[in-house]
């Protein structure tokens, strides 16, 4: 009796880090964010309370709703152009050819290159007048092209989506995919190809149907990867406004700019709320999702 | 003969496809570099991957003029704080959750793996205030102490690489009298060397690349980290202040790579397989 | 974002030769051995790169005059402010003088951030009754002097004389109309055979002088009173003349990579700071000189300073002030002047012509007292967010992706949800 007790004290003493951590970092700011919420707070620290008036303010604004909707519709084609384009570059890697290690540096190098560097590279390659891309298109073209890639609404998500293919992200759902795809039993292969089977047919029949766990879980985490990484992969690339329009104005720059530009830091937590909910929801349908999927050793 | 060539032909369209994909996987590595070396008006007006005059002026001003060797400390500092905050703490709560049964375990694993999904962003703006108030910012703390009270991700990552380990060999060292932290100490933290070294290598990664949160918490030059430094001109000459000068950003965007680069060719086997299973999470 | 502007001209040339890489710190013990150390030290936080020219440095001259060490924090514009109202917030005394912005000055000075100077300025040698008339109004607004201006500078228009000569165009004067101002822009324009720009006749208005052609255009820009953005007719009116501009291709499309186009000689006309005078007088490859921004109704020119101001929680208040003193005495301002190329705000001093950079090829200073007359504080008082919101707006409107009125309202209505938070 005694000795359990002592174990019992000895396993919440390990575990007391963590505790720790989790009270002070995550629990306290969530209460604390709620709290600012409803305060007027500025930059400078002045706050008083001022009930719902952000939420009132924020649910009013233009530019609340046009970051919602540019969030979401970010966060969502990112996740599924980064996952498919994960899975191509897996799929190529798995053909057993020489030089396949050197193909897999190449693929996957961007994937560790910091972030900022990788936004500044690409809004040059896209520039107007200097760009690599026009500057190809050019040549293919014969013609002086002078697209404005990242300022006109027509190029910019695809110039956007474009660059998040380079991400940390899509790395690493490539290696993910990748193992996955090894892991599938040759002989299910092999019975198929006495019936004449086609590469296709084989990946569509067999390797999609063993890797789909993958595909869900990918997917749904990378929402969360977007949400978050997007702050750091828009701020240098298109400013806290979002350029053109706003429309890569996604609630990390909304709420930096909000904070910092404009100090409205209560406000800023209110949008804090929102993106704080949003991840929420990802975050029970990976737990949904996962629960019917992915085997989960626990 | 036929299902010979129809295979060669098959093969060469292969390696064309794969090249053309490397190609575009590398084009901004490749953009990065020889943006370097070029003059700031060839960079603005020409898009040649060759310079048509090479310049190391933008490799000279860095080295001379800015403070990179600051900034290279700070990184530094960071990566190693939070490796060695991580480790020592994660894999605490790692072991008590993959080996010693107690009361509310369940609880505490599902709270970590619920936080997990929690995207930093979503909270930094609490997170500042509070270091706010307790003095924290403009210093590495904010960045590097929260690291000493186990990260959810490395514990559930550890906590999975204990629970492969064969109980069997905690049993007999705890019939040869070891307490259950020698049995962590002794047995599980030397078995699991590759764990930790995914780990460190990983969060060096990480944090080699944050941008975000230097961002919110750094004010003066001192405690800059390369990231802002690359972001806010401190690396760079930038003589008129309404020109970015990019070839300057590139060479240092350059020097910035090559560490990656480097532990890529080194580790490569360690940094795929972190990455891999940091990813899959069980 | 807000101000790549008053980035002294110390920038441009010595810049190059080097940023603070230690030598602000190296400096000021060099500094403190050459002459009568009191063994007093103040830092002070502003956002450009002090000199590299030690006769052209006011923060070591001051320290040779004075005897106390000056550490000069360099905090980057773009997030100046923001790293300002963060200290202030937390009541950081690690810095002692802050060089605050028109934005920020009465929010501190509400907060306590920052102390009142009437009773040091009543023994000191500092004769705040001489500002220009602008300042004077601010600190009235404020009840009570809280900041003093380290300089005035303005907005001038800059141009390539030889293009104008090529084009037998007679150069600009001060009171060249806005009309003069469009059809020059229009002759000086040179198309490629297939239509492209190769030398655009005016280049983009930026983020500071945007506002110069919309107060020019009529529009308040700024109330005093309420602290609100005021912009309507002026501003869809400028922005429509530059829209069209774009699109016959006599202005530059906004761009992600956008350069310097005049810089580089593709570009007859730009509007600038007067700080960029000394940044262009070493690296400009052609002739050039400036005048009056051309404006549409009235003469409107955004005044640019920052204030010397002292942290309510420093503990060195009164070495702070000995050396706000300095900077602000004749010598002090004399050197930033020659240095950066801004005009002192005390009138006397300013008349003395320190800021009419040595080596520049300008012809025309009265261009500069010309802007500073007609200089009031204007889209410097607001959140930097409104403006900067504000200029992708018109950016956008001069890609032909809303329409004036549209961005002028957009713009509006984003400054009425966030100005009076």
């Amino acid at each position: 009796m005694k000795g359990t007790k002592k174990k019992f004290q000895i396993a919440y003493v390990f575990c007391l880090p963590w505790l720790i951590g989790f009270v002070c970092f995550t629990l306290f700011p969530i209460g604390f964010m709620i709290y600012n919420s409803l305060t007027n707070r500025k930059l400078t620290g002045t706050s008083s309370f001022v009930g719902l008036a952000n939420y009132r303010n924020m649910f009013r604004s233009k530019v609340f709703w046009n970051s919602l909707r540019v969030t979401l519709f970010y966060t969502i084609v990112m996740l599924v152009i980064t996952t498919v384009w994960a899975l191509v570059l897996a799929i190529l890697l798995n053909n057993k050819i020489k030089l396949n290690g050197l193909f897999q540096f190449f693929y996957f190098l961007p994937s560790v290159v910091p972030t900022v560097a990788l936004a500044y590279a690409f809004r040059t390659m896209f520039g107007k007048d200097g760009g690599l891309l026009n500057g190809i298109l050019g040549n293919l073209s014969g013609k002086n092209v002078t697209i404005n890639w990242l300022m006109d609404p027509k190029t910019v998500y695809l110039a956007v989506f474009f660059v998040t293919l380079f991400t940390y992200n899509t790395g690493q759902m490539m290696l993910i995919f990748r193992s996955g795809i090894a892991d599938v039993p040759k002989d299910l292969y092999e019975a198929v190809e006495l019936d004449g089977a086609g590469s296709w047919t084989k990946f569509w029949h067999i390797t999609l149907p063993m890797i789909s766990p993958l595909v869900l879980f990918n997917a749904v985490n990378g929402a969360i990867s977007a949400l978050n990484g997007s702050f750091a992969l828009l701020y240098p690339l298109s400013g806290e406004n979002g350029d053109p329009k706003g429309m890569t104005q996604v609630l990390s720059l909304l709420i930096y700019k909000e904070a910092f530009s404009n100090m409205k830091v209560g406000y800023a937590c209110a949008l804090s709320v929102v993106l704080f909910v949003i991840a929420a929801l990802f975050g029970i349908a990976i737990f949904a999702i996962s629960k019917k999927t992915v085997y989960y050793e626990t | 003969m036929k299902a010979s060539h129809k295979k060669t032909g098959r093969g060469i369209a292969l390696y064309a496809v794969m090249i053309l994909v490397a190609v575009i996987m590398f084009a901004p590595i490749v953009w990065i570099f020889s943006g370097g070396f070029k003059t700031l008006t060839e960079f603005t007006t020409s898009a040649k991957i060759i310079p048509e005059k090479m310049t190391l002026e933008n490799y000279i001003y860095i080295f001379t003029q800015s403070k990179i060797g600051l900034y290279v400390r700070n990184t530094l500092l960071l990566i190693v704080g939070n490796t060695v905050g991580t480790l020592l703490s994660s894999s605490l709560v790692a072991y008590a959750l993959a080996r010693l049964e107690f009361r509310g375990k369940n609880v505490i694993f599902s709270i970590i793996v619920a936080t997990m999904m929690i995207p930093n962003i979503a909270l930094i703006i609490p997170q500042y205030i509070m270091f706010g108030k307790i003095g924290w910012l403009d210093s590495l703390l904010p960045m590097i102490v929260p690291s000493f009270f186990a990260y959810p991700y490395n514990v559930f990552l550890l906590r999975q690489y204990f629970r492969s380990i064969p109980k069997e060999l905690d049993e007999a060292a705890i019939m040869d009298g070891c307490s259950k932290f020698q049995v962590f100490s002794r047995i599980i933290v030397p078995i699991s060397k590759p764990t930790f070294v995914t780990i460190g290598i990983l969060s060096s990664v990480f944090w080699w690349n944050e941008l975000t949160q230097p961002v919110f918490y750094i004010n003066s030059d001192k405690w800059r980290t390369l990231t802002i430094a690359l972001m806010t001109s401190y690396m760079y000459t930038s003589g008129n202040a309404f020109v970015i000068n990019w070839p300057s950003i590139m060479a240092a965007s350059s020097l910035m790579i090559i560490p990656p680069m480097i532990l890529y060719l080194t580790a490569g086997k360690h940094l795929e397989g972190g990455i891999k299973t940091s990813g899959l999470k069980g | 974002m807000m101000r790549k502007k008053l980035v002294s001209i110390g920038l441009a040339g010595t810049l190059a030769a080097g940023m603070l890489s230690g030598s602000a710190l190296a400096a000021s013990t060099e500094g403190a051995s050459e002459t009568v150390s009191t063994g007093e030290s103040v830092t002070l936080a502003v956002w450009n790169e002090p000199n590299k020219d030690d006769a052209l440095n006011m923060y070591k001259q001051c320290e040779k005059a004075t005897g106390i060490q000056v550490d000069v924090t360099v905090i980057p514009e773009s997030d100046y402010s923001s790293k300002l109202n963060q200290m202030v917030a937390t009541k950081d005394s690690s810095t002692d003088i802050y060089v605050v912005w028109e934005t920020d000055i009465k929010n501190f000075a509400e907060t306590g951030g920052i102390i009142n100077l009437d009773d040091d300025l009543k023994d000191s040698s500092i004769n705040t009754g001489d500002m220009i008339d602008a300042v004077s109004k601010l600190t009235e607004g404020l009840g009570g002097t809280y900041g003093l201006p380290w300089c005035a500078a303005a907005e001038v228009m800059y141009y390539n004389k030889d293009m104008f000569d090529a084009a037998g165009i007679d150069y600009p004067t001060n009171d060249w109309s806005y009309k003069d101002f469009k059809a020059a822009a229009e002759k000086l324009t040179q198309k490629n055979e297939d239509g492209t720009t190769a030398v655009y006749g005016m280049d983009l208005p930026n983020t500071q002088t945007w506002w110069a052609g919309i107060g020019g255009a009529g529009d308040q820009v700024y109330d005093p009173e309420s602290g609100k953005l005021v912009i309507g007719d002026g501003a869809v009116s400028f922005v429509s003349d530059c829209a069209k501009m774009v699109k016959d291709g006599i202005m530059p499309e906004p761009s992600s990579d956008t350069s310097d186009l005049f810089g580089a000689g593709k570009a007859a006309m730009s509007w600038q700071g007067t700080w960029m005078i000394g940044s262009y007088k070493d690296t400009l490859g052609f002739n050039w000189d400036i005048a009056t921004i051309p404006t549409n109704k009235v003469k409107y020119n955004t005044l640019h300073t920052g204030f010397y101001t002292i942290n309510a929680n420093s503990e060195k208040q009164d070495a702070a002030f000995k050396v706000i003193e300095y900077l602000m005495g004749e010598e002090g301002q004399t050197i930033n002047s020659k240095a950066s190329g801004n005009m002192s705000a005390i009138k006397s001093i300013a008349a003395e012509g320190a800021w009419k950079v040595d080596g520049a090829p300008v012809e025309n200073w009265d261009a500069v007292t010309d802007a500073l007359e007609s200089g009031v504080f204007g889209y410097t008082c607001l959140p930097s967010g409104v403006t900067s919101n504000a200029v992708s707006e018109f950016d956008n409107a001069l890609l032909g992706q809303e329409s004036p009125e549209d961005a002028v309202k957009n713009a509006s209505d984003y400054a009425a949800e966030t100005i009076g938070y």
